[in-house]
């Protein structure tokens, strides 16, 4: 019998013998570890439970186990980690490896006021035809805050810069207007969770005048507030008392208002009200400039051949360019040594993950039916009509790109035969060019296929 | 169980042992502590399930016994008795208290199902100092800490044996303090070097609870005790990771300045009534002699304090939050108090006139 479902079958047995305040405080977190000649040693998350658990329960538990598996004569407990889980508010702001880098030192640049991080300015921004309008936008909305684009609402994938966008136009504001104008940015998982302490504390009240005192309110991934009603509702509250007094709102999300299922109506036709803006992909010559701007900010220097290598092998992600850089330029550092194109290649290819391996078609059917909401039975199904008829198409040509499948594979797998493989592929292809929303669909679901 | 014991003894206990207290819903006994008279002594103990402190109290024991109280209402009735000596009566889970003119009955719960205080395996190897020297180290570290929500892993106070020097380091990112003590100034037994994170929880209690004779500080896997005569603390210990500091303390500084510890404090306090939401002061040189310190906050006003103090080298303008650089100044023991500058981007070192041994690193308020 396999360890762990022995000790999840003795703690079943003594979970019944426990109340379960007893139970949930002592026993809960425990691990098995491992069994020696006989003993069985079990860890738990802290010395007073491994000081209860052994001079209380020991009998008990023994006597469980060897229910379950008679060849256990003793056990032993342990104190397994304590770590305290990494902080989730910086996955957002904090490349990788920045890791290697002085991370107080970065800290450090946080304003505790606005909770802006000065290291994104808009002189740092680099801006090229995907990011054009958004940044004029900014600009305009700096000169005339509050009465020109109000809410502005800026949408784009992972990594494209999103996030320096909106804290450039914060940090601006701040520098432009010194004390007179109050920026705030704010994450939307902190602004729930400021909710959420308003809400169990009765202190409400706090964080209302805490979110409607600025003059410059910018919230981040506005995505995640979705679905959540009582914080939806609140910045629905904020929103208004904001905008009526022509204090300027800046929000973020990963897709446009109109693609925000969970997002309450009212919510998303204020958002749609004010100006949208997308950030798309970096075209080659753009991840050129976001490179030699990266070199120029710390003040290093690479050959324009690793330059050109990087921009052309890393397509689709700020912040994996960020990376690959920064793992270069560690590597340099620590070696000593110029590194020639190969091994740069080498660097480029471990950072960034090369998914077509490990994603399978069945998992790209999944993401497509999910994203879109119908069965996988309904997607694979003779069904023609048109909710279904897309989804089917744009998983047929995902299929086709990311794993460059066959086309009678294709067609095999979707209940189709080969032509009918082909014609997606090529529909797909043609209106993927034309069709902004379908390029943003297909951005998003692929993120559902990546994602681990 | 019976004891008689003296108010204030009992009341200084209930105090030490109050700063662990924390409630648990699955387990509502925490709000108790337990009661233990044996061998002559009393002994008080609560416990949070992190931290658990134990205090031990003179007092005649008539019978021996364990029971658990509730600590809040305790304290309570204890707190308001004005009479000298209290007795301590336990019949059939009931704990009788009784005064010359006063008594009172509280509910108790059995001690069964208290949880039993973890225990250090070997008491061989430790280091000692006196609760002074101890207190009032924490208290200069701990100028540079404060509990962030969103920073678990800087909640906690570094503390490094490293050869001759016992090392205690903490910082909220903002800014950082390290004192070093020299041995001499402890003592330690059998210790090799070590390094550990105590939880920040544990360290400001412990600032708060010891107050005389010597703290012996016992260090095993995972968790810390420190005790005196009077009062033990048993934590557990952070397994994270601690910022590698170091390169972060300035090697050198452009300007050094050297001013009266409580003229500066003064300063500060009076310039930062008219500083900006951000907490901003400005500090500018004036001549040779002299520094400028002011703030202004639009639509309010401005104010300007003007400061002798010994200049060498020079330096622009630079600000601080007052609230972060008043925390280093106080820190200082000395009555005059060093401020190495560098540029007003970099971090700021603050010290005693003549290197000692506590260092606070500052950073400025940085202009985009």
């Amino acid at each position: 019998m396999d360890l762990e479902k022995l000790w999840q079958s003795a703690l079943g047995e003594m979970e019944v013998q426990l109340s379960r305040a007893n139970f949930a405080t002592w026993l809960k977190n425990s691990r098995i570890v491992d069994k020696r000649d006989g003993t069985l040693i079990i860890s738990l998350p802290n010395n007073f439970a491994k000081e209860w658990v052994e001079n209380k329960y020991n009998k008990n538990i023994l006597g469980a186990v060897r229910n379950f598996d008679p060849s256990t004569k003793n056990l032993e407990f342990v104190v397994h980690s304590t770590a305290v889980l990494e902080p989730k508010t910086q996955k957002i702001t904090t490349g990788d490896f920045q890791r290697f880098e002085n991370k107080i030192n970065l800290d450090f640049k946080i304003d505790p006021e606005t909770n802006l991080n000065s290291r994104y300015t808009l002189k740092s921004f680099v801006v090229g035809s995907s990011n054009e309008l958004a940044f004029a936008a900014a600009n305009a909305i700096i000169d005339e805050i509050g009465t020109k684009y109000n809410p502005f609402f800026v949408y784009g994938g992972v990594g494209l810069g999103k996030t320096h966008l909106i804290q450039g136009i914060g940090n601006e504001v701040k520098a432009r207007y010194g004390g007179k104008l109050r920026p705030r940015y704010v994450t939307s998982e902190k602004f729930t969770s400021d909710v959420i302490w308003g809400i169990k504390n009765k202190r409400m009240e706090d964080v209302k005048r805490r979110y409607r005192d600025c003059d410059l309110l910018i919230i981040d991934d506005i995505q995640f507030v979705g679905g959540k009603r009582a914080t939806e509702e609140e910045f629905f509250y904020t929103f208004n008392a904001l905008h009526e007094l022509n204090k300027q709102i800046i929000i973020s999300s990963d897709r446009p208002p109109q693609s925000l299922p969970t997002l309450e109506e009212r919510l998303r036709s204020r958002f749609e009200a004010g100006l949208t803006a997308d950030i798309g992909f970096p075209e080659y010559e753009m991840r050129v400039a976001i490179i030699k701007s990266k070199l120029l900010e710390q003040d290093r220097n690479l050959s324009e051949e690793v330059i050109d290598l990087i921009a052309r092998k890393v397509k689709k992600n700020v912040r994996e360019i960020e990376g690959v850089l920064n793992k270069i330029l560690f590597y340099r550092e620590a070696k000593r040594i110029d590194l020639n194109p190969k091994e740069v290649e080498e660097i480029i290819r471990k950072t960034v993950k090369d998914f077509s391996h490990r994603v399978s078609e069945d998992q790209i059917i999944k993401a497509v039916s999910d994203f879109y909401n119908i069965s996988v039975e309904e997607m694979t199904g003779r069904v023609r009509k048109k909710e279904i008829v897309e989804p089917r198409q744009v998983a047929m040509f995902l299929i086709r790109e990311i794993l460059e499948m066959s086309y009678p594979h294709i067609g095999e797998k979707m209940g189709r035969d080969h032509t009918t493989a082909i014609h997606a592929v090529e529909k797909i292809s043609r209106e993927i060019n034309q069709n902004s929303s379908l390029s943003q669909k297909m951005n998003l679901i692929k993120e559902l296929v990546f994602k681990e | 169980m019976n004891v008689v014991v003296i108010k204030e003894k009992l009341k200084e206990g209930l105090d030490s042992v109050s700063r662990s207290g924390g409630e648990n819903k699955e387990l509502p006994i925490l709000k108790n502590i337990l009661f233990e008279a044996k061998n002559n002594k009393i002994k008080l103990v609560s416990t949070n399930l992190e931290i658990a402190i134990t205090a031990y109290i003179a007092g005649k024991v008539i019978e021996e016994g364990v029971t658990t109280i509730p600590l809040a209402l305790f304290s309570g009735i204890v707190n308001g008795i004005q009479t000298e000596r209290i007795n301590l009566e336990v019949k059939n889970g009931v704990l009788d208290i009784k005064t010359d003119n006063y008594n009172a009955k509280l509910q108790c719960i059995s001690s069964d199902e208290y949880p039993l205080i973890p225990k250090i395996k070997s008491k061989k190897n430790f280091i000692s100092m006196s609760a002074d020297n101890f207190k009032s180290s924490l208290e200069q570290v701990l100028s540079a800490a404060q509990v962030l929500e969103n920073r678990p892993d800087l909640n906690s106070v570094l503390f490094t044996l490293e050869n001759e020097f016992l090392v205690l380091t903490s910082t909220d990112s903002f800014r950082l303090a390290e004192k070093k003590i020299k041995e001499g100034d402890f003592k330690q037994e059998g210790m090799e070097n070590i390094t550990c994170l105590i939880p920040l929880k544990t360290a400001v209690e412990a600032s708060k609870i010891f107050k005389e004779g010597e703290v012996n500080i016992y260090i095993e896997e995972s968790q810390i005790l420190l005790e005196n005569e009077k009062v033990e603390i048993i934590s557990r210990l952070l397994d994270n990771k601690f910022p590698d500091y170091k390169q972060l303390i300035p090697k050198k500084v452009d300007a050094e300045v050297v001013i009266n510890k409580n003229d500066l404090l003064n300063a500060l306090k009076l310039s930062s009534i008219l500083s900006s939401r951000t907490n901003e002061i400005n500090i500018e040189k004036e001549g040779d002699r002299a520094i400028k310190i002011f703030s202004n906050e639009e639509s309010v006003g401005e104010n300007v304090y003007t400061l002798s103090s010994k200049i060498k080298g020079s330096f622009e303008k630079i600000s601080f939050n007052w609230k972060y650089l008043s925390d280093g100044v106080r820190a200082v023991k000395t009555e005059e108090v060093f401020i190495g500058i560098n540029d007003e981007s970099k971090p700021a070192t603050i010290r005693e006139p003549n290197e000692g041994s506590f260092v606070y690193i500052l950073m400025p308020i940085l202009k985009s």
